[in-house]
């Protein structure tokens, strides 16, 4: 139901983003592959020959590929091998991977007093969280669930780089209550980062259950059919926190969601179980750093 | 220093740690510097990953996992509003645990 309220809200919205000026656009070559892999009959020759002609992203498809982080055996030299060895979804998760820190990544630009380096901390510390947590439960869409954890978070970086002003004035707010970041953009801008970055996420077409994660990782049961993943997202977020791996932009932490928790059947012993591999898993994430 | 595949060695990379054989011999020693040759014996040793010395201005796994001292900290603040939830405190007495056995 469309009430009174959530179209203020929308409006908001537009008015907010209807600013931004020179928001980047994915590689032009993600738009190339999605619509290969769309269709069934395309091989993996024709997805690396797309991949190829970007070779920036291309290389850093290679170097991911052949991480400790995705950890398979034995050297991958072509994009081509890469798909025959692993499959065409976990190249796609990679390649989208690596286009978003192509496209958002580095240091440049933005606000001084957002820790953008914190920040990446933040986003990569909850996407390796969700896989762990998807890995602990059985939940096969562990790549997803990684991807969602890396871009929950997508809404702020926008905010830092291309809303300098709106930025300035949530961080103030965030720094005089010190609340949550939530809650700062709420008062300062009546517009929240989940919000923004799931307007991005259906902008750059990106896939729906991406785009449920980023929306909905504080309010997971809105999502419907994605409330499975955007649980792992919601609670990895929150995992990260307690774990102090990075920052958002607040130094609290939100109350985890009761029917979130009940759904993944939560536990203290599966706390226990996802902590005790948690260091390794992100030792290995450090390659994320050097693709940016 | 930071671990890595040993797909993503590069030449003149230089090992922090030692790396140890599976009867616990010591194949090649801390401070190696790693040629090509090596590199090549790594593989064929069958090794999945070495420690390397980090190069300047990188981030690495000590910016990664800051010290536990202040991780201890940081919990206690950052779980200072909702430790009284019943969630919350189990998620916050896990978390405690991690760093206390972690060290």
């Amino acid at each position: 139901m469309i009430t009174a309220s959530t179209i203020g809200s929308q409006e908001k919205l537009k008015l907010a983003v209807d600013r931004i000026t020179g928001l980047p656009t994915l590689p032009q070559v993600i738009t190339e592959i999605t619509r290969l892999m769309q269709n069934p009959r395309t091989s993996a020759e024709e997805v690396g020959k797309a991949l190829i002609m970007d070779q920036a992203l291309a290389s850093k498809v290679l170097k991911l590929v052949n991480s400790a982080f995705y950890g398979f055996p034995g050297r991958i030299n072509t994009i081509t091998h890469a798909i025959v060895i692993l499959g065409f979804n976990t190249v796609k998760n990679i390649i989208l991977t690596a286009s978003i820190f192509e496209t958002l990544g580095g240091k440049g630009g933005g606000q001084k007093e957002f820790d953008i380096e914190k920040f990446w901390l933040h986003s990569i510390g909850t996407g390796v969280l969700a896989r762990e947590i998807s890995k602990k439960l059985n939940f096969k869409f562990f790549e997803e669930c990684f991807l969602g954890g890396l871009l929950h978070d997508l809404g702020k970086i926008i905010l830092y780089k291309f809303m300098p002003e709106e930025m300035d004035k949530v961080l103030q707010v965030q720094k005089e209550e010190n609340c949550l970041f939530f809650l700062a953009e709420k008062k300062a801008l009546d517009v929240t980062h989940d919000q923004i970055g799931g307007w991005l996420t259906s902008k750059w077409n990106l896939p729906e259950d991406l785009r449920n994660a980023v929306l909905y990782h504080h309010m997971p049961m809105l999502s419907g059919k994605y409330a499975m993943m955007v649980s792992i997202v919601h609670i990895a977020d929150i995992l990260c926190r307690a774990l102090c791996i990075g920052s958002g932009g607040d130094s609290t932490i939100p109350v985890v969601d009761e029917k979130a928790w009940e759904k993944l059947k939560f536990s203290r012993q599966l706390i226990d179980k996802i902590y005790s591999d948690i260091d390794l898993e992100l030792e290995k994430a450090a390659v994320f750093f050097q693709i940016m | 220093m930071k671990r890595i595949s040993v797909n993503e060695i590069t030449e003149g990379m230089v090992l922090a740690k030692p790396v140890v054989g599976s009867g616990g011999n010591i194949l090649l020693g801390e401070g190696t510097e790693l040629r090509t040759t090596l590199i090549s014996r790594l593989r064929n040793w069958g090794v999945p990953f070495v420690v390397i010395q980090s190069q300047e201005g990188e981030i690495t796994e000590e910016k990664i996992t800051a010290s536990l001292d202040t991780k201890r900290q940081e919990v206690e603040r950052v779980f200072e509003q909702v430790k009284n939830h019943p969630l919350m405190a189990i998620i916050y007495e896990a978390t405690k645990e991690h760093f206390g056995k972690a060290s």
